[in-house]
């Protein structure tokens, strides 16, 4: 079962949700929680769920462990096992393709997607806050499950730690308020799967597919995009059911920021996952040089990238994004951090320069490819300036293309930002129009998706 | 009973004067004022009780009675609690609205989908619960796909979602260009059309392929290849329709025309129709080549019979072919259509 689901968001959702109103108390809550995620993993895949909740019962054990007061070595000892454990079932879940020609290892598709591996991280950091001593050893198996495999949990989500969950795992309450906030978050991100990232997507195949100058730029423009609006609807749609559930989450995508280099580019994008890798890897050196800190945010790169592809082109861009990282840290920052206009401008152009390079590498499958495509942004031996697919995609997706524009371009979206402020504001109708517009646009939004989702499902 | 709504949707800020500031100046004026007592009792008792002070306090500042004013200082504490409560309860308000909005419309479009059937409870590829299927996933598979797949929404959703792409311009179904209006297939999706004509005398075939599709779907089957559904017309009036994915083939042959053979023979700018010797229908009136010719605008009618032969080869090695090579080798072409 996937967030897109039909079955998920109108089936699914609804009677969990229902079922979760029933009761006030907190356990019966948790409770319902662990038994929808049970149904959530094993659909389709019902062996996973035993294999998943095996894992959560060793994390367990491995924190108790970790947060005694036995000697360190025992302590460090339940870390690098709870390390070793999680990194083999996010192995054996999520990318046993490298297992292709071991035989009986040999699994052709990954069990659940990458997101629902976030578990196995969120397993890991509880383990090594109990070490740290940021979260307390849970005595009770059945938070540490409700904390590592409730479904709402389980989505592209930010990395919570235990640490913050807890009380909220203790005691949390479903109001009119949070549900209402859940949707209005929810349904945007929803919107931007079903309906913004199918526009970029086409407009990234026919660009990039293409020979021209403007597919060149275009389609890695829209490439990009794509990427940034999936992973921004998934956490909107995971922070959305949170709430909806009584959870509150930290962001964990930013909009993305020229000032803040490459190295505010690999922060923003995952910010809860690289914050956690970073104080994983930093933890040992935080009192040596910062030769080493920056070792680590460049290891750090390439892990994360690992995180999702462990494709030869993603582990390059990681690699490159390491390179830029480390070379910010060291020198890039200080000669690009200048208040002067040109320095701004030259900052922008390195910014926007090595985020097509990075994301480049994971699109394209060869040198051979890469090359090309490089060849068309300089307009070398090209087919010209645009080709029929490319205006065909572009008028196709126009209206939508144009939305998502005003909605991601900063200038555009701060100008958006100030006018609703300044009209609800005004007045108390004013604020009430406003109010009321927000309503009319989620509902259509969500008939939208709704029915661009039923239309794709019968295609399947 | 509406205050125990409002009762339940716990607004919690954790900075109120922050929040305030954003929000319009509803403790500002008595007109405005009377927006929380209107919307909340209990807002409406602490303005009382709030007025009941600021007279108390004035009347013990000012003996006058005639200069009794209500100070309207913005650093009244009273004021700015007044405030607050009232932007509070018109928050909840539209809190309460935006809720209900979205509820209504998750709930119907939840429900349609659950309810609404298309009437057939078991389709072709039904898998029964047990041990193997549940374990491989093929059942709760199955049911994934019955839950829109023979839901009456899946078509209402489609309809509706084409005619709100339409007006929004979204897939640019308004903006697409249609040079030409070709014949529509049994999918209902209209097709160009592509002519062949051979100057041996052979039968004039058209052909209409449409845009193959590839599904990747990970989570089902790895990669599904839907094929391009292939129409063939022949002037005689026979429609054959050829479509096959990955795991199955349909063909469909339908008349659209009385069958009268004929052979039709095209060389350069003029067609000739020659009736031939041994016309099985002798008493039909005999044809002209006008009325033979199908025009472009024929609907073709629901076909009379759909044979289904499951193809055995597996996904991953099905081979991917063109249309002109999938038509003429998968449907054996008589000049009568049989």
């Amino acid at each position: 079962m996937q967030a897109t689901d039909l079955i998920f968001l109108f089936c699914f959702v609804p009677i969990t949700v229902l079922l979760s109103f029933l009761e006030a108390s907190t356990e019966y809550k948790n409770f319902i929680l662990i038994i929808s995620s049970v149904i959530f993993f094993s659909w389709g895949k019902p062996f996973v769920v035993c294999i998943m909740f095996t894992s959560v019962l060793l994390d367990w054990l491995l924190g108790l462990a970790a947060g005694s007061r036995r000697p360190k070595t025992v302590r460090l000892a339940a870390v690098w096992a709870d390390l070793a454990l999680n990194v083999s079932m996010f192995l054996l879940l999520c990318h046993n393709g490298i297992f292709n020609g071991i035989g009986a290892l040999t699994l052709k598709e990954s069990l659940i997607p990458v997101g629902a591996a976030y578990y196995t991280v969120r397993g890991f950091s509880y383990v090594f806050d109990c070490f740290t001593g940021r979260a307390e050893a849970e005595k009770n198996p059945c938070y540490i499950i409700a904390y590592t495999v409730s479904y709402p949990l389980m989505l592209p989500s930010p990395i919570v730690r235990y640490g913050d969950m807890a009380p909220q795992l203790r005691q949390r309450k479903m109001t009119g308020g949070m549900i209402s906030r859940g949707f209005d978050k929810a349904v945007p991100g929803l919107a931007k799967l079903a309906i913004a990232v199918p526009a970029m997507e086409a407009v990234a195949s026919a660009g990039l597919g293409g020979d021209t100058v403007l597919g060149g730029w275009l389609g890695m423009l829209a490439y990009i995009c794509r990427i940034c609006l999936w992973w921004s609807g998934m956490f909107d749609i995971s922070i959305g059911i949170g709430s909806i559930f009584g959870f509150t989450y930290p962001e964990s995508f930013e909009k993305f920021d020229p000032k803040g280099l490459v190295s505010g580019l690999a922060e923003s994008f995952n910010r809860t996952l690289n914050h956690f890798a970073a104080e994983v890897l930093t933890a040992p050196v935080k009192k040596r040089s910062g030769i080493l800190k920056v070792l680590a945010a460049a290891v750090c790169c390439v892990i994360v990238a690992s995180f999702y592809s462990f494709g030869k082109f993603v582990l390059l861009a990681g690699g490159l994004a390491a390179l830029l990282v480390a070379a910010e840290q060291l020198f890039l920052k200080k000669l690009l951090g200048g208040a002067s206009v040109s320095a701004k401008i030259i900052s922008c152009i390195y910014t926007c320069t090595a985020s097509f390079a990075i994301f480049s590498l994971t699109y394209f499958n060869s040198f051979s490819q890469l090359a090309a495509w490089l060849r068309s942004l300089l307009g070398i031996g090209t087919g010209g300036f645009a080709d029929a697919a490319l205006k065909t995609a572009l008028t196709d997706w126009l209206f939508v293309i144009a939305v998502t524009a005003v909605c991601l371009f900063p200038p555009t979206r701060g100008l958006l930002a100030r006018v609703t402020e300044k009209l609800s504001g005004r007045s108390a109708a004013g604020y009430g129009a406003v109010r009321i517009a927000k309503t009319v646009i989620m509902c259509l939004l969500l008939v939208l998706s709704a029915s661009t989702l039923a239309s794709a499902a019968i295609v399947v | 009973m509406e205050d125990d709504k409002y009762n339940d949707i716990d607004l919690k800020f954790t900075d109120k004067s922050a929040k305030r500031e954003e929000s319009p100046d509803f403790g500002g004026s008595a007109g405005e004022r009377r927006i929380g007592q209107g919307l909340d009792g209990c807002t409406g008792e602490a303005s009382e009780m709030a007025e009941r002070e600021n007279e108390a306090e004035d009347i013990s500042a000012v003996p006058d009675a005639d200069a009794l004013v209500i100070p309207e200082s913005d650093d009244d504490p009273a004021e700015a609690a007044l405030g607050s409560l009232a932007y509070d309860a018109v928050e909840a308000h539209y809190t309460f609205i935006n809720l209900a909005a979205i509820l209504i419309v998750f709930l119907t479009i939840g429900m349609t989908l659950f309810l609404i059937r298309e009437g057939k409870r078991y389709s072709t590829d039904n898998v029964m619960l047990n041990m193997q299927t549940f374990a491989d996933g093929s059942y709760t598979q199955s049911l994934s796909n019955r839950y829109i797949g023979e839901s009456k929404l899946g078509g209402l959703a489609s309809k509706l979602g084409g005619l709100l792409r339409y007006a929004y311009g979204i897939n640019g179904e308004s903006l697409k260009e249609k040079p030409e209006q070709g014949p529509i297939d049994a999918e209902g999706s209209e097709t160009q059309t592509q002519t062949v004509t051979n100057p041996q005398g052979e039968p004039v075939i058209t052909t209409t392929p449409v845009s193959s599709e590839v599904v990747i779907n990970p989570e089902i089957t790895g990669i599904s290849v839907t094929m391009p559904s292939v129409t063939i017309t022949l002037q005689s009036g026979f429609t054959g329709v050829i479509k096959h994915t990955s795991t199955s083939m349909t063909s469909s042959f339908t008349s659209t025309a009385p069958f009268v053979p004929t052979a039709t023979t095209t060389s350069g700018e003029s067609s000739e129709t020659t009736p031939p010797e041994s016309t099985p229908t002798g008493s039909e009136p005999p044809t002209t080549p006008e009325e033979q010719i199908p025009t472009d605008e024929t609907t073709t009618p629901a076909p009379p019979t759909v044979t289904t032969t499951p193809v055995q080869t597996p996904p991953e090695e099905t081979p991917v072919t063109t249309p002109a090579q999938t038509s003429f080798e998968q449907i054996p072409l008589t000049a009568d259509g049989q």
